[in-house]
């Protein structure tokens, strides 16, 4: 035995704690519903904004799920992870065994729409150009203050400006990438956290950085409040620099801060077993099914 | 048969002696600077000739000569050579004495000639026929003598030349990729001592271009005398001196104005500019003076040199100079007084100054400005004791210190100068540790102070010794050589920001004071400092053994043991490991005009300095602070100090295997017609177990680009830092070499080399903390940042016979395919530099991509005017004479941040210089 033991540990030298968790993310379409802001031109030319409700996956903002020691349901007034250990008790301090996110923040070519894009809602240019034209009421704009008006045009000027040489490279563009699928009345997505301290009994929650839509105040529409606009590469921009824009570095650890009116987070935490070889052993949805909105 | 097994128990006893020696005196440093003659006396029947007196001179030899007296089958051995050109004279009682001359030497490099006598004849004298194949190594070396560092243009700088050699892909930062290793692997010798880095790995130290004698670079199959090294074998041998006194002034001077420029990136206001700028200033000059010669004649001879260089660089919308300032000495002093005992002293030094460091953001105003200042000293005392003819002890004794110290630029009251003002009551040349800098952004300027310092000093001293028993007969004849080594480093930087205070400012409106804000700052609890040390011993035992005259068998065994120590004297690398390495090279036709070889060595890593600092404790409390610009944008903790490191901090050192490479080398070459060599050559290099170090508890995004929290899930705020050598941290090299070389002969030299090369692996640098994975990733395997498929060197000259007055064109070209743009691997910031694979991110995707292929010539004219006592030459360089622009730089952050890459520099445009030089 105990040399099957040494072979054992021979075997797997680096074995860690840290592993991949898998687990499935199911949020309603309700999510992705919203009443959007589309600018229309009527036929005597003149331009005004028009109000409708629309349901489009692009109107899913990144999805961020944690893997967490605890979950405090009561604190709050809406669901809120204040969980696990704390530095000193402070309020959302928090540390998650790991994490994932279902789309990330992207830079999408133009500092115009810096802090506004998610990844994997986007077939292709076009698509993007027209959720900021018909959803978000607020069209692209390039360096110059012009409208971006044709897909190929912006996909010119994304490789020029990435020295891009495939279209694989565009990371907020493609139908291979497109985060969730459509499941009844649902979008779902598979998500791995990968390199996650695997403890047995542990909770994964998430919530949905929803796009800011307020029809009054089109300049806003589409931001995200855990996009921290001074991060990112600095890029040189026509007129002064600016930073392309990234998630906040503690999002996960403190979740309160960004979950912001109109964002959906899930009611309840789902369990991961493990066994003794710390493999997985159950199946995980993370549902985030609640809609936190002004009282 | 009495014989050999004297000098076989000779040899016991030296290497005894040898251990005993380090054992007391704690030590000895090794390498090679010197080459070896060896041969045979015969008649003209071909029988040995015993007892034939050999004497070998040379302006290069110190000591009046040395003689060997021909053992029974007439060979005879002289090592431990200078390079240069040597007369070796045969003499026997009954026949006509022979004379050759022009016997050459090289570093690391065995010259076999064969001398018949002729009863009863004449004294002839004969030039040696110079040899273009060495029978007796593997093939894996580049010489550059000191006509090729003179009429090849280089730019007077050694690391460029070491770039011209094959397998180097010289990468602009002055530590080339050698052989598919990283850019921090290679071993740096002067004159046989190894002044690396200890910190970093990279060269250490700078002096005159016209000290050095010979620069041999070795990219692989070579013996375990010259140690272990992933990457290359740089070995610089300076000058020496000799019984004539010899005098070498130079002056250079290039001026940015005479070539078109292409760096210009931002107007005056702040715009940017496209691509083809006029704008930034440039100038360079240097002076040199070496001087060397006799004390004592053939007993005492001196080396002297000194390089003052001075360069001034504006780049666009930047209001100082980068204002470069370096004295570079260098002094040698080679002792002879007895036969028996040589001693070599020697002393560099290369402080340098470096004012106005930054010339990369429009926003820093004169009095934000940051000083560098650099350089350090080695001081080196060599003993060779001659105990016999076929036997010799050589004994290094070095100490190395570098420095590297970040401050403000000194205040100057001199307004012309236009660097930091002094303030009214200020003394010239204040330094200012204590008010705050403030870092622009987003349109505001750098200004009121450089906003840190920083003092980073790093020793080395070693000791070694090898002991040397040549011509022993034993089924064959053996060179043996046993030797050992011991090496101490440390390190102790301390960094802080002046003031303990740093704020981050913010125009709402660019370039508008009135809108300017305190946007945050940091406060420091105080400076951060790191001292950490580590030392490293190594033995080993060797033998060249020909068992029949065309058949060299090179073998031997090192040990190397190394223990790199973390600031709280932790053993984060601790290992012992041997390296073999065996080579054979047939010569089939034994006229040594042909040499196949093929060999295996293991070439092992035990550690620089900074992998222990990659698990350091020590740092320095901060907080940051926000105005109300940002309340409610981010809730980090903003009341108390957060220790970086953590003082909990956790870190991981498993068990370490030595970083190592699996090496097979295979080779022909053939001398094809007289002075013209023809070689091809096979290189497969496996490296396993290298240095990986991550931090395990960020949590990324989807994509593993940007972090999204801190894990832990533990009960106090825990950092965790890894160090690794998986197995799965590998890398595989293969490289295919085809060259051609023609010495200097009819007036003209030439060598071209390609070489086909494929590099893959996980990762790409021993390690270095900028390269740490994203932690949740696994490695894997792709193209290497060094996979540069096709790579061409050329370099030639031409001497015009237009006598007396010598007029010499020499060139250099370069050539390479793309270098490999992996989108979804880590990119190191230079593209040519050691970047490349690190760790995969996530999920392949994109698809890899190649930089343009890009290449270079350069070129240069001397023209020599024979002048009373000595010629002066005047040179002019050239270089990149097409002008080209091919991409030399991607940015990381891109690639790192985002999986794309966008160019960030060019190569720079055609530039000239013009020298002066004067030989006494």
């Amino acid at each position: 035995m105990l040399t099957l033991t040494l072979l054992a540990g021979c075997s797997n030298p680096e074995f860690v704690v840290e592993g991949d968790v898998l687990a499935r993310v199911v949020i309603p379409k309700a999510a992705a519903t919203r009443t959007v802001v589309s600018l229309q031109t009527a036929d005597d030319g003149t331009s005004a904004y028009v109000t409708s409700e629309k349901t489009d996956v692009r109107l899913l903002g990144p999805v961020y799920v944690g893997a967490f020691g605890n979950l405090d349901t009561v604190s709050f007034d809406f669901v809120h992870p204040a969980m696990g250990p704390t530095l000193s008790g402070a309020y959302g301090d928090t540390f998650p065994y790991g994490g994932a996110t279902v789309g990330r923040l992207d830079f999408a070519c133009y500092e115009a729409v810096a802090c506004h894009v998610t990844t994997g809602r986007f077939t292709d240019y076009d698509a993007l150009l027209a959720h900021f034209r018909d959803h978000l009421g607020r069209p692209v704009l390039d360096d110059y203050g012009v409208e971006v008006t044709s897909g190929d045009v912006m996909e010119q000027w994304c490789y020029r400006y990435f020295e891009a040489t495939s279209e694989a490279e565009m990371s907020f563009i493609g139908e291979d990438k497109l985060s969730f699928t459509e499941e009844g009345d649902n979008f779902v997505a598979d998500v791995v956290l990968a390199h996650t301290t695997r403890v047995d009994g542990m909770k994964l929650w998430a919530f949905m950085d929803a796009p800011e839509l307020v029809s009054d105040q089109i300049e806003i529409n589409g931001s995200f409040t855990t996009c921290d606009a001074g991060s990112g590469r600095e890029a040189y921009g026509y007129g002064a620099n600016f930073r392309e824009g990234g998630s906040f570095f503690d999002v996960l650890n403190a979740p309160s801060t960004y979950v912001q009116y109109g964002d959906w987070v899930s009611d309840d935490s789902a369990v991961v077993n493990f066994d003794e070889s710390l493999v997985q052993t159950n199946d995980v949805t993370v549902n985030i099914n609640f809609s936190y909105e002004a009282e | 048969m009495l014989q050999n097994f004297t000098r076989i128990r000779v040899l016991l006893a030296g290497f005894a002696a040898v251990i005993l020696a380090v054992v007391a005196v704690s030590g000895p440093a090794l390498a090679s600077a010197s080459g070896t003659i060896k041969g045979v006396v015969i008649d003209e029947s071909e029988l040995p000739i015993p007892g034939a007196l050999l004497t070998l001179s040379s302006d290069k030899l110190i000591g009046g000569g040395a003689q060997y007296t021909a053992d029974s089958d007439g060979n005879f051995i002289f090592a431990e050579l200078p390079p240069g050109a040597y007369k070796l004279e045969a003499d026997k009682q009954g026949f006509g004495k022979v004379t050759k001359t022009g016997v050459v030497v090289a570093v690391g490099r065995t010259t076999n000639v064969q001398i018949t006598m002729k009863y009863g004849g004449e004294v002839v004298v004969i030039e040696e026929k110079r040899k273009v194949v060495d029978t007796e190594s593997t093939g894996n070396k580049t010489t550059f003598s000191k006509d090729y560092l003179a009429k090849v243009p280089s730019g007077r700088s050694y690391q460029d030349v070491i770039g011209q050699a094959a397998q180097v892909v010289d990468n602009g930062s002055g530590n080339p990729n050698a052989a598919g290793g990283a850019y921090n692997e290679n071993t740096w010798t002067l004159d046989g001592v190894d002044v690396s880095d200890p910190v970093t790995g990279t060269f250490s130290t700078n002096f005159n271009f016209d000290a050095i004698e010979e620069i041999t670079v070795t990219t692989g199959g070579y013996d375990p005398e010259f140690g272990s090294s992933l990457g290359g074998l740089f070995s610089i041998v300076t000058k020496s001196g000799g019984n004539s006194l010899e005098i070498l002034a130079n002056a250079d001077y290039t001026n940015g104005n005479w070539s078109p420029k292409i760096d210009a990136r931002y107007a005056a206001d702040g715009t940017q500019l496209n691509f083809t700028g006029f704008d930034s200033n440039s100038q360079s000059g240097t002076v040199g003076l070496t001087v060397s010669g006799p004390v004592v004649r053939d007993r005492v001879w001196f080396l002297g040199s000194y390089q003052y260089s001075r360069s001034l660089f504006t780049n666009v919308g930047i209001r100082t100079p980068l204002d470069f300032d370096a004295h570079y000495f260098f002094g040698k002093l080679t002792l002879q007084p007895v036969s028996a005992h040589r001693l070599t002293l020697s002393l560099t030094m290369d402080p340098t100054t470096i004012d106005n460091i930054d010339q990369g953001d429009r926003y820093t105003l004169p009095e934000a400005q940051g000083r560098q200042m650099q350089g350090g000293y080695v001081v080196t005392t060599k003993w060779n004791w001659f105990l016999n003819e076929d036997s010799n002890l050589e004994t290094t004794a070095s100490l190395q210190k570098s420095f590297i110290e970040l401050s403000g630029v000194p205040c100057s009251h001199d307004k012309e100068l236009a660097y930091n003002p002094c303030e009214a009551d200020e003394a010239e040349n204040s330094m200012d540790y204590d008010t705050p800098g403030r870092l622009g952004s987003y349109g505001a300027f750098n200004r009121d102070n450089f906003y840190q310092f920083q003092f980073d000093d790093r020793w080395r001293a070693s000791i070694g010794s090898k002991f040397s028993v040549l011509n022993v007969n034993f089924l064959g004849k053996h060179d043996f050589k046993a030797g050992v080594d011991a090496d101490y480093q440390s390190w102790d930087w301390v960094t802080g920001f002046t003031g303990n205070m740093l704020f981050v400012d913010l125009y709402e409106n660019s370039y508008d004071p009135q809108t300017l804000k305190n946007w945050y700052w940091y406060e420091f609890a105080g400076y951060s400092r790191y001292a950490a040390d580590g030392f490293s011993a190594a033995a080993f035992l060797q033998d060249v053994y020909k068992p029949v005259d065309n058949l060299t068998f090179r073998y031997g065994l090192r040990y190397d043991r190394g223990v790199v120590r973390n600031d709280q004297a932790e053993n984060i690398v601790d290992v012992g490991v041997f390296g073999p390495r065996i080579y054979s090279i047939w010569d089939p036709w034994g006229d040594e005009k042909t040499a196949i070889s093929a060999g295996y060595g293991r070439f092992n890593d035990v550690g620089r300095l900074d992998i222990g600092e990659s698990l350091k404790r020590s740092g320095t409390g901060q907080k940051i602070v926000y105005d109300g610009t940002l309340d409610g944008a981010h809730n980090s903790a903003g009341s108390t100090y957060a220790t970086y490191p953590t003082t909990n901090s956790v870190t991981f050192s498993d068990d370490l295997s030595a970083p190592h490479s699996d090496e097979f080398t295979a080779g022909v070459q053939r001398e094809i017609v007289a002075d013209v060599r023809a070689k091809v050559a096979f290189t497969g290099k496996f490296t396993r177990n290298v240095y990986t170090f991550d931090e395990t508890n960020l949590v990324y995004d989807s994509d593993g680009y940007g972090f999204i929290g801190v894990s832990n899930g533990y009960t106090d705020f825990q950092d965790y830092y890894r160090l690794r050598t998986p197995g799965i941290a590998r890398r595989d090299y293969f490289a295919v070499d085809v060259e051609m070389l023609k010495l200097t002969s009819k007036r003209w030299f030439a060598q071209g080399t390609y070489s086909y090369v494929s590099s893959r692996g996980t990762t790409q640098n021993a390690l270095s903390g900028t390269l740490s994975n994203p932690s949740q990733v696994e490695l894997a395997y792709g193209d290497l940042g060094t996979d540069v498929n096709h790579q061409v060197k050329l370099a030639a000259y031409w001497e015009i016979p237009d006598d007396p007055w010598t007029t010499t064109v020499g060139l250099a070209s370069q050539g390479f395919s793309g270098y490999p743009l992996s989108r979804y691997y880590w990119q190191s910031a230079d593209l040519n530099q050691a970047g490349g694979a690190y760790g995969l991110l996530k999920e392949p995707r994109g698809e890899y991509g190649d930089t343009e292929p890009f290449w270079t010539l350069d070129l240069q004219v001397m023209q020599e005017i024979v002048v009373p006592k000595g010629k002066l030459n005047v040179r002019f360089e050239l270089s990149n004479i097409t002008d080209n622009h091919y991409a030399v730089a991607v940015s990381s952050g891109y690639i790192s941040a985002q999986n794309r890459y966008v160019i960030t520099s060019h190569q720079g445009g055609i530039s000239g210089s013009l020298a002066l030089g004067y030989e006494y």
